[in-house]
C-alpha cells in the first residue's frame, strides 16, 4: 500500500480521505503496462477470463484510453465496449458496455461482476453472438498497470488556489485525481477534488457539483474546462 | 573477445526539452533519483545495424546523464553462432525451421564462451533478444541483481520447439519486455510492454535543409520532382522487399512514381546477401527502381530519403516493431505498412497511414494517396504528433527507469 493516504475500511466504516483544513496535493501517475497472459478471441473466452484476471486489470481497461493522446473523441469509453463493437462487430453489447456507470460500483470486483453479467445475459439473449471470432492479431489482451505516483510540486489550500492549479496542471494529474484513486483501497469513492472540497473545506454544495462530473463523458482537457467552469460558477454565485 | 561498446555522447537531455517539453525531462530526473549510481548492463549481439543498436547508442549515454552507471556489452560469435541465432530469430517470428541438436549446442557453446568472457556485474542486466539469452544459465547471480530479457521481435506465433528451448532460460529472469501485447507468451515471470522509439535528434531524424535532401537524391540519381515511394529496411524476407516491388509495379501502371528500397546489413544477419540478390533480379533494369545498399552509418542519407518521400512503406510480413514506421511518420509522411507486429501500434489505420495485408492492398492505398495529396499531408501532420506522444526515445528511457523501479519493488503502486 503506498503512502498516498489510502484509507482502508475500519470496522466497516470508511475513514475520511482528507482531514479538515488539509491542503490538496496534486499527484500524477505514470503507467508501466504488464501483460497478464489472459486473452480472449470470443465473448465466451472474455467471460471466462473476466472471472480470473486481477480486478485491477478490469479497472485498467475501463479508463486507460483517457490517458492517451487522441486525434478524435473516443468512440467507446472503455476497451470492453470497443472490442466487442469494433472487433467482434457486436454493437448491441458494445453499447451496453459503453453505458456502464463505472463509479457507481463500490469496488472493482463489483464492476467486474457487472461486466460479466452483461456479457452472460447478452449470450443468453443472442446465442449466435458466441460464434463471433476476433480476427488474427486482434484478441483482447488483458493488461494491467504498475503505477508510479509522483508529486507534481503543486498544492492548493483554497478554492482559488485549486482553480489556479487546475488550469496549469498536467493532464496526467487530472487523470490521477479523476480516475486512478476512485477504487483506492478496493473501495469506490468520489473524485479527489469533490472529496477535498467536502472534507477539507466543508463545501458540501460545490463538492456535490464536482462529484457529479462524469469523467467518462470528457477528454481530460474537456474535463479540466468543466471543472474550472464549475469552480468559476460557484465563485460568481458567491460574490 | 566480447566488446564493451561506448557510444558517442550525442545530444544532452536538455536538448530534448524543445521536442518533448520541460515537464517530461524533469519527470526523468525524478524517476532516476532512486536509481542514481545503479549499474545497468545492456547486452546484445551487434553494435551496428538494426533498431536495437540504434536505441542502445542513445539510451546508454542518456542513462549515464541521469546518474545511472549504464554500460553496453556486445557478445561475440563466429559464423556458425550467427547462422543459428538467425534461425532462432526466424523461428520465433514463426518460420517453420527445424533445428537439430548440433544447432542448439552451437548456441549454448557461444553463450557459455561469452558468459566466461563477460562479467555480468550489473545491478540490472538487460539482455536483448535471443542471441545472449542463455548466458544467464552460466552466471551465478547475487540476490540483489535483476535480470531482464528484452524481446525486440514478433514472438506472437513462435516455433514451439525453439520457444520451449528458450523458455527454460527465460524462467530464470526477473522480468521480460515485449513490444506489443500479442508478442507476449505464457511465462512465469512478469511481462511488461515497452515500445521501442526513435531519437528525434539523431542524424536519422533531425531536420534537414531542402538542399541537403536534394543533394542526396541527386547522388543516387533519384528525381526530386516526381513521387517517391520508399521502404527502408534490411534485405530480409520478413520485410517483404519482393512484395514491395510487386506493389510498385502495380502502382506504376496508373501513377508515375519511383521506388527506393534502401537498406543495410547487420553483422548478425548472414541471410541478407541472398535476399538482396533476389531483389536485384526482380528489379531488373527499371531506371525508377533504386536499390540502395547503404552502410550502417548512412543515417543522414536515410533521413533525406524519408524526407524526400511522398509515401513511406513498411510492408513487413512479420515485424518486431518496425521503427522505420515511426521514422517515416516523424518526417510528416503517411506510412503504408503491413498489419503485423508493432506496425498497427504506430499506424492508426486511416488516421496517419494505412494498414495493409497484401501487395494489392498496398498498391490501392498508395494510388489513393497519390491522387489525394491533401489527405496525405493531413495524415503526415497527425503522424508527427502520434510519434511525439508515443514513440520518442525519451519515453523509452522513462520505461526503462520504470522497469528498474518495478523489478526492485513488490508494490503494485510505487510512490516517489
Amino acid at each position: 500500500v503506498d503512502d498516498f493516504k489510502i484509507r482502508l475500511l475500519t470496522k466497516g466504516k470508511r475513514l475520511p480521505f482528507f482531514e479538515v483544513g488539509e491542503p490538496f496535493v496534486f499527484k500524477k501517475v505514470i503507467y508501466l503496462v504488464e501483460v497478464t497472459g489472459h486473452r480472449a478471441r470470443t465473448l465466451d473466452e472474455l467471460l471466462r477470463a473476466l472471472a480470473v484476471v486481477p480486478a485491477d486489470s478490469v479497472g485498467y481497461h475501463m479508463h486507460r484510453e483517457f490517458l492517451a493522446y487522441k486525434f478524435a473523441p473516443l468512440e467507446y469509453p472503455n476497451d470492453f465496449a470497443y472490442w466487442t463493437a469494433r472487433v467482434l462487430g457486436d454493437e448491441i453489447l458494445g453499447e451496453k458496455l459503453a453505458n456502464l456507470r463505472v463509479f457507481r460500483h463500490r469496488s472493482l470486483d463489483g464492476l467486474r461482476l457487472e461486466i460479466s453479467r452483461l456479457v452472460a445475459e447478452h449470450l443468453l439473449a443472442y446465442p449466435e453472438a458466441a460464434k463471433e471470432l476476433a480476427p488474427t492479431g486482434r484478441d483482447f489482451h488483458f493488461l494491467l498497470a504498475r503505477s508510479v505516483v509522483m508529486d507534481c510540486n503543486r498544492v492548493a489550500s483554497t478554492i482559488d488556489e485549486l482553480t489556479d492549479a487546475l488550469a496549469e496542471i498536467e493532464s496526467s494529474s487530472l487523470y490521477f485525481h479523476l480516475f486512478e484513486t476512485r477504487f483506492s483501497g478496493g473501495q469506490g469513492r468520489e473524485n479527489d477534488f469533490a472529496e477535498w472540497l467536502r472534507l477539507a473545506l466543508g463545501k458540501e454544495e460545490l463538492a456535490a457539483k464536482v462529484a457529479n462530473i462524469d469523467p467518462y463523458m470528457f477528454s481530460l482537457e474537456q474535463a479540466r474546462r468543466t471543472l474550472l467552469n464549475t469552480l468559476f460558477s460557484a465563485k460568481a454565485a458567491q460574490s | 573477445m566480447t566488446a564493451r561498446w561506448t557510444p558517442a555522447p550525442g545530444p544532452s537531455l536538455d536538448a530534448y526539452r524543445a521536442v518533448v517539453g520541460d515537464r517530461t525531462i524533469e519527470e526523468l530526473y525524478r524517476l532516476a533519483e532512486r536509481l542514481r549510481g545503479k549499474r545497468v548492463q545492456h547486452l546484445n549481439a551487434t553494435r551496428q545495424g538494426g533498431g536495437v543498436a540504434e536505441i542502445l547508442n542513445r539510451l546508454v549515454p542518456l542513462m549515464r546523464e541521469l546518474g545511472i552507471d549504464a554500460t553496453w556489452d556486445v557478445i561475440r560469435g563466429e559464423d556458425d553462432f550467427f547462422r543459428v541465432t538467425k534461425s532462432f530469430h526466424n523461428a520465433i517470428q514463426g518460420d517453420p525451421i527445424e533445428l537439430g541438436a548440433a544447432d542448439y549446442e552451437v548456441y549454448v557453446k557461444w553463450n557459455r564462451v561469452n558468459a566466461q568472457e563477460l562479467d555480468l556485474h550489473g545491478d540490472f542486466v538487460v539482455i536483448h533478444d535471443p542471441q545472449p539469452c542463455a548466458m544467464i544459465a552460466e552466471h551465478k547471480r547475487s540476490n540483489a541483481q535483476r535480470f531482464v530479457w528484452r524481446c525486440h521481435i514478433d514472438a506472437s506465433r513462435p516455433h514451439r520447439g525453439v520457444w520451449r528451448f528458450l523458455e527454460k532460460y527465460l524462467r530464470r529472469y526477473h522480468a521480460s519486455l515485449f513490444s506489443a501485447p500479442q508478442f507476449a507468451q505464457q511465462l512465469p515471470i512478469p511481462q511488461y510492454l515497452v515500445a521501442p522509439a526513435i531519437d528525434p535528434l539523431s542524424d536519422k531524424n533531425r531536420p534537414l535543409t531542402n538542399e541537403q535532401v536534394v543533394s542526396i537524391l541527386e547522388r543516387h540519381g533519384i528525381d526530386p520532382e516526381r513521387p517517391i515511394l520508399t521502404q527502408v529496411s534490411r534485405f530480409d524476407r520478413f520485410k517483404d522487399p519482393l512484395g514491395v516491388i510487386q506493389t510498385y509495379q502495380m502502382v506504376k501502371e496508373t501513377n508515375d512514381c519511383q521506388l527506393v528500397l534502401a537498406g543495410g546489413g547487420a553483422s548478425d544477419d548472414p541471410e541478407g546477401a541472398q535476399v538482396l540478390a533476389e531483389v536485384q533480379e526482380m528489379a531488373g533494369d527499371d531506371p525508377d527502381l533504386h536499390i540502395l545498399l547503404l552502410p550502417n552509418d548512412a543515417h543522414l542519407e536515410i533521413n533525406a530519403l524519408q524526407r524526400a518521400s511522398t509515401i513511406v512503406l513498411q510492408k513487413s510480413l512479420r515485424e518486431g516493431f518496425g521503427l522505420t514506421v515511426s521514422e517515416g511518420l516523424w518526417k510528416g509522411k503517411p506510412v503504408v505498412g503491413g498489419a503485423t507486429g508493432g506496425i498497427p501500434l504506430q499506424i492508426l489505420d486511416g488516421v496517419n497511414g494505412y494498414l495493409v495485408n497484401s501487395p494489392e492492398g498496398a498498391a490501392f492505398r498508395i494510388r489513393y494517396l497519390l491522387n489525394h495529396p491533401e489527405i496525405a499531408s493531413e495524415m503526415g501532420r497527425r503522424g508527427v504528433e502520434q510519434v511525439r506522444q508515443n514513440f520518442l526515445l525519451i519515453r523509452n528511457l522513462r520505461d526503462y527507469l520504470l522497469i528498474m523501479l518495478a523489478t526492485e519493488s513488490a508494490a503494485r503502486t510505487i510512490t516517489l
